[in-house]
């Protein structure tokens, strides 16, 4: 088995790396993750004239924004992992079935959020919704515009995200609805009476279910961790609180945002787990069919 | 060219009647199906045979619904489909490349269309085994698609088609990505299935063998239309059109003087007004004869015929300037390459026309 693989791997012009040498690379990896996270942890428990401490977790937990700025956070990624992937999936089935000719259209759109700083993105959506709301109060425009920044819903916020995961969720859905016979596959669900919805999410879903959950899984990411689009907007999320809080309180500041890093991990780990799992079947009949 | 099913056949009681009229479909500026008339009695059997691009594979996908037709009438039992989304059409299909769900094992892909349908466990549990021993993969039902064969696959997309009850059943050349032997197989096995269940079976192939041995009849279709429809042995033995004899089996085309009598032993007709006779390779005979003209280039061994191809002497602007005829493979010894021979037909040419 070894020797087989070795041999393809020959074929395939690929160089074998010494194992000691892509060990060291791995830890060395590792460790630039690792140190400055490290040094973050030993900042925030340890403090230098009274010891061991927990205390700049509890205040940071005590501030009276905290829970406001969890639950703004945590709502917005909620439905923008939703709205995400209630707009994406169809609309990337519906263009590899009907429009394919539409994809190169399609990817240059989708890869726009990734060369235009979110900066500029934020700047240009404070234009447009202040030109809306210069309509006057009552009229259409400036009440959409309010509807879009709503402070317990910003609409525009979860849109604003859907947009910057674009370039990543395109690529991701793109590769994954490759490597199935997608066509086959949906006109087969057709021809036994499902409609496109149960196509959807009884078909198409699960055979692309390594993709949806790095989607998923980075869209969580984004709305954790981003910082601009939501400050210029004027939205108190968990990063925007952070950086306030990081003035008064820097030791506080410090163990929150180590918090979430932490949670970010610890996501990504279930994640890929989770996306291990989904495959269970097709690994197991790989190995049957080699044998 | 208007085509009325044959006759009424006897086994109806559960296949529909399907009518294309007029059927046409055109991508952008090409046309695909220049307006395709074919009735399939119930329960009929007919298989669409033609090269790629005849047309064959776009007439089944607008029955299926996966088309929409650019004009025309398609009924099954008298009801127009063509307005009808495909999965509510009630027609099963079985596709060329492996169409199983990968993410479900063989018995939820099997119950898939009756979840769908929401029936009972109960139901489903009955319908799966008596699905997977018809198909012959008893006990199969835990695996999963990747676990098995190209023939086992095609199986059990026949069962999943199957456990709906559908009263049209469409194959796409099902069996094209299959080996020899089990295409053989499963192309009885289809067949007889068939005959048990009264299904009507529309079928695409472009295999001629796997058409005449499987359909009640044989649609050949060339540029978007059906050239001849008829059963197998009348296809193969009367073919109305020159495409049709040489699609369908092996001819020799051998020239003739204009409205002569079929001679018992042929010599090419050079000059003048000349004819063509499509004679089939086993009725035809070659004989050692020093004035023959034509002398064998090669044998291909067949098992029980061997196919022995003659060339002929001079130049030949119609007809085949080569002559092949199936013999016994044990008298192969008696026409050694290079010997000199000359033709004998044997029986009726299949088809004769002015060159």
């Amino acid at each position: 088995m070894v020797q087989m693989r070795q041999s393809t791997r020959a074929a395939r012009g690929i160089r074998v790396v010494a194992p000691g040498l892509s060990w060291a690379l791995i830890i060395l990896v590792a460790l630039y993750i690792a140190v400055p996270m490290i040094c973050a942890l030993a900042f925030s428990i340890y403090v230098p004239t009274t010891g061991f401490t927990f205390e700049p977790y509890v205040e940071s937990v005590r501030d009276p924004g905290f829970f406001g700025a969890l639950s703004l956070t945590l709502l917005i990624t909620v439905l923008t992992v939703v709205g995400l992937l209630a707009i994406m999936v169809p609309t990337m089935v519906y263009l590899h079935l009907k429009a394919p000719r539409w994809r190169p259209v399609m990817e240059i759109l989708c890869t726009i959020p990734l060369v235009v700083p979110s900066i500029a993105l934020a700047a240009g959506l404070v234009t447009v919704l202040r030109s809306m709301a210069s309509f006057g109060r009552g009229s259409a425009p400036a009440q959409i515009s309010q509807l879009l920044q709503n402070p317990d819903l910003p609409i525009v916020l979860v849109g604003s995200y859907i947009v910057l995961t674009l370039p990543f969720v395109f690529r991701s859905l793109d590769a994954g609805l490759r490597t199935i016979d997608l066509r086959t596959l949906v006109e087969s669900a057709h021809s036994l009476g499902a409609s496109g919805a149960t196509v959807l999410r009884r078909v198409v879903l699960p055979n692309i279910k390594g993709p949806v959950i790095f989607c998923t899984f980075f869209c969580i990411a984004l709305c954790l961790g981003e910082f601009t689009m939501a400050v210029t907007l004027g939205y108190r999320t968990l990063p925007v609180w952070l950086t306030q809080i990081a003035g008064s309180n820097f030791r506080a500041s410090i163990s929150m945002s180590l918090l979430i890093n932490a949670l970010t991990w610890a996501l990504l780990i279930a994640m890929t787990v989770l996306a291990g799992r989904a495959a269970p079947a097709r690994a197991l009949a790989l190995k049957g069919h080699e044998s | 060219m208007t085509l009325a099913a044959a006759t009424v056949h006897p086994r109806s009681a559960t296949g529909a009647r399907i009518e294309y009229t007029s059927v046409s479909k055109k991508f952008g500026d090409t046309t695909v199906l220049t307006g395709l008339d074919l009735t399939v009695a119930p329960g009929e059997f007919v298989a669409l045979l033609g090269p790629s691009g005849c047309g064959k594979t776009t007439a089944l996908r607008i029955l299926a619904g996966f088309e929409t037709a650019s004009s025309g009438t398609l009924t099954v039992d008298g009801r127009d489909v063509l307005q009808v989304p495909a999965h509510r059409r009630g027609i099963g299909m079985v596709f060329q490349s492996y169409s199983l769900f990968p993410n479900l094992s063989v018995a939820d892909n099997v119950a898939f269309g009756l979840v769908v349908r929401r029936e009972g466990k109960a139901k489903r549990v009955a319908k799966l085994t008596s699905l997977l021993d018809l198909v012959g993969l008893p006990g199969f039902a835990d695996r999963f698609p990747a676990q098995l064969s190209g023939g086992q696959q095609q199986r059990v997309a026949l069962a999943r088609a199957l456990a709906v009850e559908p009263r049209v059943l469409l194959l796409d050349e099902p069996l094209s990505a299959l080996d020899a032997r089990v295409r053989a197989s499963l192309r009885e096995e289809i067949r007889n299935l068939q005959l048990r269940l009264g299904i009507t079976m529309l079928f695409v192939t472009h295999d001629q063998d796997e058409a005449l041995a499987m359909a009640d009849r044989v649609a050949v279709m060339r540029g978007g239309g059906i050239e001849q429809i008829d059963q197998p042995g009348i296809l193969y033995d009367q073919p109305s059109t020159d495409f049709v004899a040489r699609f369908v089996g092996t001819t020799n085309q051998l020239v003739i003087a204009r409205g002569a009598a079929v001679p018992e032993v042929w010599a090419p007709h050079r000059d003048g007004d000349r004819d063509l006779l499509y004679v089939r390779p086993e009725l035809l005979m070659l004989e050692a004869s020093e004035r023959g003209s034509a002398h064998i280039v090669s044998h291909v061994y067949r098992g029980a015929t061997t196919r022995i191809t003659a060339k002929i002497e001079g130049d030949i602007s119609h007809g085949s300037s080569e002559i092949k005829v199936d013999v016994p493979s044990a008298s192969v010894t008696e026409l050694p390459i290079g010997l000199r021979v000359r033709v004998r037909l044997t029986g009726r040419p299949a088809l004769r026309m002015e060159a």
